[in-house]
C-alpha cells in the first residue's frame, strides 16, 4: 500500500531510475553475448585521400587504426588492433569512435561485424514506454500490451509466409490484418458496440481502399509502377506491396472510426431517438476533418523512409524523373492508396453506426 | 504513370465527394508537403546547413498540416505551437542517438538495392538519418496536437469556469484516449512500411543478439520509437500550451476571483 502510495508520488523518479538502470545493464551486458565483443581504446587517423568520383562528388577515403580491447570470451583483456576503411560520408561504411563497443567475427582474420547498439535501443524503448505509462495512466497497460502482442503477431505471420510458401501473402497478412484489428479495438474498447463498429469498418474500409488501387492498377496495367523495385523484396513483389498497404493504413482507419464512433454513441447517450439520417451526416461532419492529418501521418512516414535512397541516385548522376520513379513512386503509391482507404472509411463508419444504433433502437420499441 | 493518374483522380474525387471543402484542403495540403519535400531533397543536395534546412522545412510541413486541417483559429494556433516545442524536444533528443547508434545510410545486407551505385557520394549520411527521423515524426506530432487541442478547447467552452489544474487533469484524460489511436495509427504505418525489411531480416536467421544491434533494424526501430516519443509529448506540451492560453485570455482570472 505504502509502495503504491511512494509509487505515485515519485512516478516520474521510479521511471527515470528504471530507464538507467536497464540502459547501464545494456551496455555493460556484454557477457551474455557469445559474439565475441571489444571496446575500442584508441583510434589513430592512417591516412585520408580525397576523392572525386565519376560524377563530380567530393568524398576522403580515411583509414583509421583502432585498438581493440575484448570484453569477453575467453580473450578478455587482449588487446589487438584492426583498420577500419570509411567514407566520410559513411553511405555503408562506418567511422569509429574511442569507448563504442564493436561485435566481432573470426574467421582467418578479425573483422567487424558492426556496432553494439543495444543500450541505445534499449534507452529508447524504455523512454516511449515510461511516457506511455507517464502520460495515458490508466490505458498505458493496454496499449503496451496491444503494441506488443501487434508486434508478435507481426513476427509470426512473416515466418508463417515464409515457411508456407503456398499460401498467398495477400491471404496471411489479410488475416494478420484482422487479428491487428480485433486485437487494437479490443484492448482499447473493450466488448462493446463501439468495438464491433470500429472492427467492422476498419476492416471494410481497408479492404475496399486496397481493392480498389489494386483494380485500378490491374485494369490500367502496372505500366510506369516499378514493383520490383522495392526494397528488400524477395519474393513476387506485387502482393507483399498491397500487403504493406493493407498494414500501413489500418491504424489511421481505425483512429478516423474511432472518433466517428465515439461521437455517433455520444449523441446517442445524450439523447437516444434519433433519426438514421442524423447520425450519418454528423458522423460525416466529424470524419472529414481528420481525413487530411491522418493522410499526413503516414505520407511522412513512408515518404521519409525514401529519402536515403533518392539522394543517393540523384548524387550518382540520375535525373529527378528517375529518382523519383525508383526511389519515390511505390511510397508515393502507398500514400495514395491508403489516402483511398482513410476516406471511405468516413462514410463507412457514418453509415454501419448510424445502422446499428438505430436497429438496436428499433427492437428496443 | 497513367495507373499512377487515375489512382490520385480517384483519391480526389472521393475526397471532394466525401469531405468536400476539407477534402480539397486535405488533398491540397499533401501536394504543398510534398513540394515541401522536393525543396528540402534539393537544399540537403546543395549541400545546405542541414539543421537549418531541416527546421525550416519542418516548420513549414506542420504550418501547412495544422492550418489547412481545421478552421478555429484559437484551436490551430494552439495545435501550431504546441508541436512546434514538441518538434524542438525531438530534434534535441534525435541529435545525441543519432550521434550515439550510428545507424545512418546503409548496410551489407543492402549491396543488391546498392548495386551500380557510387557510394563515395560525398553527402554525409549521418545528417540523412537525422533528416528521416525528423520527417518521419512530423506529421504524427501534428496530428496529435490537433486533436489534443481541438478536444481541450471544446472542453474550454462548454465549461469556462474551468480551474488549470481540472484542466490538466481533464487533459491528461482526454489526451490519453486520443495517445492510444495516434500511437496505432503510427505503429502501423511504420510496420507496413518496413514489411519487406522485416520479412528480408527473418529470412536471413539472425541471431537475437544480432538483430538487435544491426544497423538497419535499429534505425526502423529508432525511427518509430522517436516519432511515439514525439506523439507522447505532444500530451503535456498541449495542455500547457492550451491553458496558458486560457489563463491569457482572462477567463480563467475572472472566475477565480469571483
Amino acid at each position: 500500500m505504502t509502495f503504491f502510495r511512494l509509487w505515485k508520488k515519485f512516478k516520474w523518479l521510479f521511471l527515470a531510475a528504471i530507464i538507467i538502470v536497464l540502459t547501464v545493464a545494456a551496455h555493460f551486458d556484454y557477457f551474455i553475448y557469445k559474439t565475441p565483443i571489444a571496446e575500442i581504446t584508441n583510434v589513430k587517423q592512417v591516412s585520408s585521400e580525397a576523392t572525386k568520383d565519376y560524377y563530380g562528388n567530393v568524398d576522403h577515403d580515411i583509414t583509421q587504426k583502432l585498438t581493440l580491447k575484448f570484453l569477453n570470451t575467453e580473450r578478455r583483456g587482449q588487446e589487438i588492433k584492426i583498420s577500419n576503411e570509411y567514407f566520410k560520408s559513411q553511405v555503408i561504411t562506418q567511422k569509429y569512435r574511442v569507448g563504442q563497443q564493436i561485435l566481432l567475427s573470426h574467421k582467418k582474420w578479425w573483422s567487424i561485424i558492426g556496432q553494439k547498439r543495444d543500450a541505445i535501443l534499449v534507452f529508447t524503448l524504455a523512454l516511449m514506454l515510461s511516457l506511455i505509462i507517464f502520460f495515458a495512466n490508466k490505458l498505458s497497460f493496454q496499449i503496451i500490451l496491444s503494441l506488443g502482442l501487434n508486434f508478435i503477431f507481426f513476427l509470426l505471420a512473416i515466418l508463417f509466409d515464409i515457411n508456407f510458401v503456398s499460401v498467398q501473402p495477400v491471404v496471411v497478412f489479410g488475416v494478420l490484418t484482422i487479428i491487428f484489428a480485433f486485437i487494437t479495438s479490443f484492448m482499447v474498447l473493450g466488448k462493446t458496440k463501439q468495438f464491433l463498429i470500429v472492427l467492422l469498418s476498419t476492416l471494410l474500409s481497408t479492404a475496399a481502399g486496397v481493392a480498389i488501387g489494386a483494380l485500378t492498377i490491374n485494369l490500367n496495367g502496372s505500366s510506369g509502377i516499378h514493383f520490383e523495385y522495392m526494397d528488400y523484396i524477395t519474393q513476387f513483389p506485387i502482393p507483399v506491396f498491397y500487403s504493406e498497404v493493407l498494414i500501413g493504413v489500418l491504424g489511421a482507419s481505425m483512429d478516423e472510426a474511432s472518433d466517428i464512433s465515439a461521437m455517433l454513441l455520444g449523441m446517442q447517450r445524450e439523447r437516444s431517438e434519433r433519426a438514421f439520417k442524423e447520425y450519418f451526416v454528423s458522423g460525416m461532419n466529424v470524419g472529414r476533418d481528420i481525413v487530411g492529418s491522418l493522410t499526413n501521418v503516414l505520407f511522412m512516414v513512408f515518404i521519409a523512409n525514401t529519402l536515403p535512397m533518392v539522394f543517393l541516385y540523384l548524387r550518382n548522376g540520375n535525373t529527378w524523373s528517375y529518382t523519383i520513379d525508383i526511389a519515390m513512386l511505390l511510397g508515393l503509391l502507398s500514400t495514395i492508396i491508403s489516402a483511398i482507404a482513410i476516406v471511405l472509411t468516413v462514410p463507412i463508419t457514418s453509415w454501419l453506426a448510424a445502422t446499428i444504433l438505430t436497429r438496436g433502437k428499433k427492437v428496443k420499441a | 504513370m497513367s495507373t499512377f493518374l487515375w489512382l490520385i483522380f480517384i483519391l480526389f474525387s472521393l475526397l471532394i465527394l466525401v469531405a468536400r471543402k476539407q477534402g480539397l484542403k486535405a488533398f491540397f495540403g499533401l501536394f504543398i508537403n510534398l513540394c515541401a519535400i522536393f525543396l528540402l531533397i534539393v537544399l540537403i543536395n546543395w549541400q545546405f546547413n542541414v539543421y537549418l534546412v531541416t527546421i525550416l522545412i519542418s516548420f513549414g510541413i506542420l504550418a501547412v498540416s495544422i492550418y489547412l486541417s481545421a478552421d478555429n483559429q484559437k484551436v490551430t494556433n494552439y495545435a501550431f505551437t504546441s508541436s512546434l516545442i514538441v518538434l524542438a524536444i525531438v530534434i534535441i533528443l534525435i541529435i545525441p542517438i543519432n550521434y550515439i547508434a550510428n545507424v545512418q545510410g546503409f548496410a551489407t545486407e543492402s549491396s543488391e538495392e546498392l548495386e551500380g551505385l557510387l557510394l563515395s557520394v560525398g553527402l554525409n549520411f549521418s545528417n540523412i538519418a537525422f533528416i528521416v527521423t525528423v520527417i518521419a515524426s512530423l506529421g504524427a506530432i501534428a496530428e496529435a496536437s490537433m486533436a489534443i487541442s481541438a478536444d481541450l478547447n471544446e472542453l474550454i467552452e462548454s465549461t469556462p469556469e474551468i480551474t488549470t489544474a481540472s484542466l490538466y487533469k481533464q487533459g491528461i484524460i482526454i489526451g490519453s484516449q486520443i495517445i492510444g489511436t495516434a500511437l496505432n495509427t503510427l505503429f502501423f504505418g511504420v510496420l507496413g512500411d518496413n514489411l519487406t525489411l522485416a520479412m528480408f531480416y527473418m529470412r536471413l536467421n539472425y541471431t537475437f543478439a544480432q538483430l538487435i544491434n544491426d544497423k538497419l533494424v535499429v534505425a526502423a526501430i529508432l525511427d518509430l520509437l522517436i516519432a511515439m516519443i514525439g506523439v507522447l509529448l505532444t500530451i503535456p506540451v498541449t495542455i500547457l500550451i492550451v491553458s496558458r492560453g486560457h489563463i491569457k485570455n482572462g477567463s480563467l482570472n475572472k472566475k477565480n476571483s469571483n
